[in-house]
């Protein structure tokens, strides 16, 4: 939690909360923060105990009972149990500076805020960008002098290029501006959701992915329909007819690149793989075709899953229509959708939401 | 964030274990070396600090600023060496070596290298008990580079720092303990569990397991470890509820 960027009275807590509750219950690793010679120390009084009562048995074996045997047995394993035991409880100790620093850490960020901002990362960094490029970039003669102007004139380029960039970009929003035209699309959507990893198999058309994925192609066919009725620009919308559609060129591929927005940070987009490799091998292990979720309809819908769905990727494709004169690529993915039980609200007994199969219709 | 290389220091000569005195004096060489070469580098900040100075900002005007060092972001074993205190020391408060573990909740005394200088300085001049009272709250040199600072605590200059701290010791550790901890499992349960088969999961996490939110890829590696054996273990062990709320990264 000391990753976040921005904190709460609450998330606070939590971070006291959870530092107490840990300092309460370390105790139970304590046996795996041995060292060597705790260690070997250990396994030498074992080895001693041992021949104690190896020998201590060949004296008494024909003197004593049989019940007596066991229990003396019993007595000596309850020994050889607890004697190293103790001797970790003895030696082992969590006192080593870095566990200490833990406490400061709420104190830190009600003064100072985030902790993220003075991590050394960017001074690791520093090293290898600044000393190590720079001592690179010089002739090797009195190289110090060298390295330290390095990095700043770069730095100073790089900032020049960076303002001459953001008032170029400026100039050109300004003569769009009055022109009442749109700003270009790249300066205000995010990234894009890129298909990845194109299967080389002899799929050209809808007609021979449908062969291959074992589908019925009219299924298929009543699929699509609906995707392409919702299509707004008419001129980029696919054909409806069965045939026209069954002869459009397909590609198919095996990894969608999903971008999604970073906690607590709206302009920042992490890169979530999915991967869709049908019967084919991924990584020499067994096939992967992941479970997503998707928005299949409103916030109000599907209950507390709000109008997203549990689906199983079947296939990603490309599809393109060579019958409109721009040749616009369409990007799908057909999914097997399990329908939420109880209308999606959480079950009472297990606290999960329930999906299942559907009861009646395709499930594509 | 522009980071601005100042000097490049020399790395002192180590310690020629040839005698305890030779040794003594070289620490005091170097602790010297690295006051005077920090008094050298700090110095047009000390100009400034006092009276100002007037900078352009980007919205076109000059304003008088005064730049105060507030953050000195550096390993503990640096930070250790810059403040002059001991490795099993904390650069903030004055907790004992052996109470490091202890509860944190308790507050301890905070450090004054103030007061530390003017005990050093003394010391020097002959006053019993300082060499004890040092030992006890673990400073090795009474003056450090940056006690004479003006506007600046040194106390304040230590900054948590999550790489060293979190991602390459602790989370390390824990997962060292958890894996001890699971593998002293394994091996009462070797029927259920044979040994070949527990390596290959931890040999398949990592092709299973791509999509773990990360701040580095050792973290991810650590993460995904845990993640799998929780999957696997989770029917025979309770603790693991208790394991996943302390090494999630992120709730």
């Amino acid at each position: 939690m000391t990753q976040y960027r921005s904190h709460t009275p609450d998330t606070l807590g939590y971070v006291e909360r959870y530092l107490q509750t840990f300092h309460q219950m370390k105790d139970m690793f304590l046996e795996f923060r041995s060292s060597k010679s705790t260690r070997a120390e250990v396994n030498r009084q074992d080895r001693e105990l041992r021949r104690l009562m190896a020998n201590q048995i060949a004296q008494e074996a024909h003197h004593i009972a049989a019940a007596q045997r066991r229990r003396q047995a019993d007595q000596n394993w309850l020994q050889r149990v607890n004697r190293p035991a103790d001797l970790i409880q003895r030696e082992n100790h969590f006192n080593f500076i870095k566990m200490h620093y833990l406490s400061h850490f709420v104190s830190h960020l009600r003064r100072f805020g985030s902790i993220l901002m003075y991590s050394t990362e960017m001074g690791e960094l520093a090293h290898k960008e600044q000393i190590k490029e720079g001592y690179r970039r010089s002739n090797k003669n009195n190289s110090a002098r060298q390295i330290l102007s390095y990095y700043g004139r770069k730095h100073a380029l790089g900032m020049t290029l960076q303002t001459t960039e953001a008032l170029s970009k400026a100039e050109n929003a300004f003569v769009m501006g009055n022109g009442g035209m749109e700003t270009p699309a790249s300066s205000r959507s995010g990234p894009r959701r890129l298909l990845q990893g194109r299967m080389m198999e002899n799929i050209g058309t809808l007609t021979e992915l449908c062969r291959a994925l074992n589908i019925n192609y009219s299924d298929m066919i009543e699929e699509m329909l609906p995707f392409i009725r919702q299509t707004i620009a008419d001129g980029k919308r696919l054909p409806s007819d069965r045939m026209e559609l069954g002869s459009l060129s397909v590609e198919q591929f095996t990894q969608l690149e999903i971008p999604v927005s970073d906690f607590q940070e709206a302009d920042v987009f992490l890169i979530h793989h999915t991967h869709c490799t049908r019967t084919k091998a991924f990584r020499n292990g067994d096939p992967r075709n992941d479970w997503i979720w998707v928005q299949a309809g409103g916030e109000e819908s599907y209950g507390d899953l709000r109008g997203r769905v549990v689906a199983r990727l079947l296939a990603l494709f490309k599809i393109r229509n060579l019958l409109s004169g721009a040749g616009d690529v369409h990007r799908l993915a057909l999914v097997h959708i399990l329908a939420p039980v109880g209308a999606g609200r959480f079950h009472r007994g297990s606290g999960h939401i329930r999906v299942s199969k559907r009861p009646h219709g395709r499930d594509m | 964030m522009p980071i601005q290389l100042l000097a490049l220091l020399r790395v002192p000569p180590k310690l020629t274990g040839d005698s305890g005195r030779a040794d003594k004096a070289q620490r005091k060489t170097n602790a010297d070396a690295l006051r005077a070469l920090f008094d050298l580098v700090l110095a047009p900040l000390q100009e400034v600090v006092q009276e100002g100075t007037v900078m352009d900002f980007a919205d076109g005007k000059t304003r008088l600023c005064f730049p105060i060092l507030s953050a000195w972001i550096a390993d503990h074993a640096e930070r250790a060496a810059l403040h002059g205190i001991g490795s099993k020391s904390c650069r903030k408060c004055e907790v004992r070596s052996k109470e490091l573990a202890g509860n944190p909740r308790r507050i301890y005394e905070a450090r004054d290298y103030t007061y530390y200088w003017e005990k050093s300085r003394e010391q020097e001049s002959g006053e019993a008990g300082m060499a004890e009272y040092f030992q006890q709250v673990g400073v090795k040199i009474g003056r450090n580079v940056f006690t004479e600072l003006y506007r600046v605590n040194p106390a304040d200059l230590h900054k948590p720092d999550l790489l060293h701290n979190i991602y390459l010791r602790l989370f390390k550790h824990m997962i060292e303990w958890v894996e001890g901890f699971l593998k002293s499992i394994n091996g009462s349960r070797r029927s259920t569990m044979p040994g070949k088969k527990f390596r290959l999961i931890l040999d398949s996490v990592y092709q299973k397991w791509p999509i773990v939110k990360s701040h580095n890829g050792r973290e991810r590696k650590c993460a995904t470890s845990v993640d799998a054996f929780q999957q696997y273990w989770r029917p025979h062990c309770e603790i693991w509820t208790v394991l996943t709320i302390r090494i999630s990264t992120s709730p």
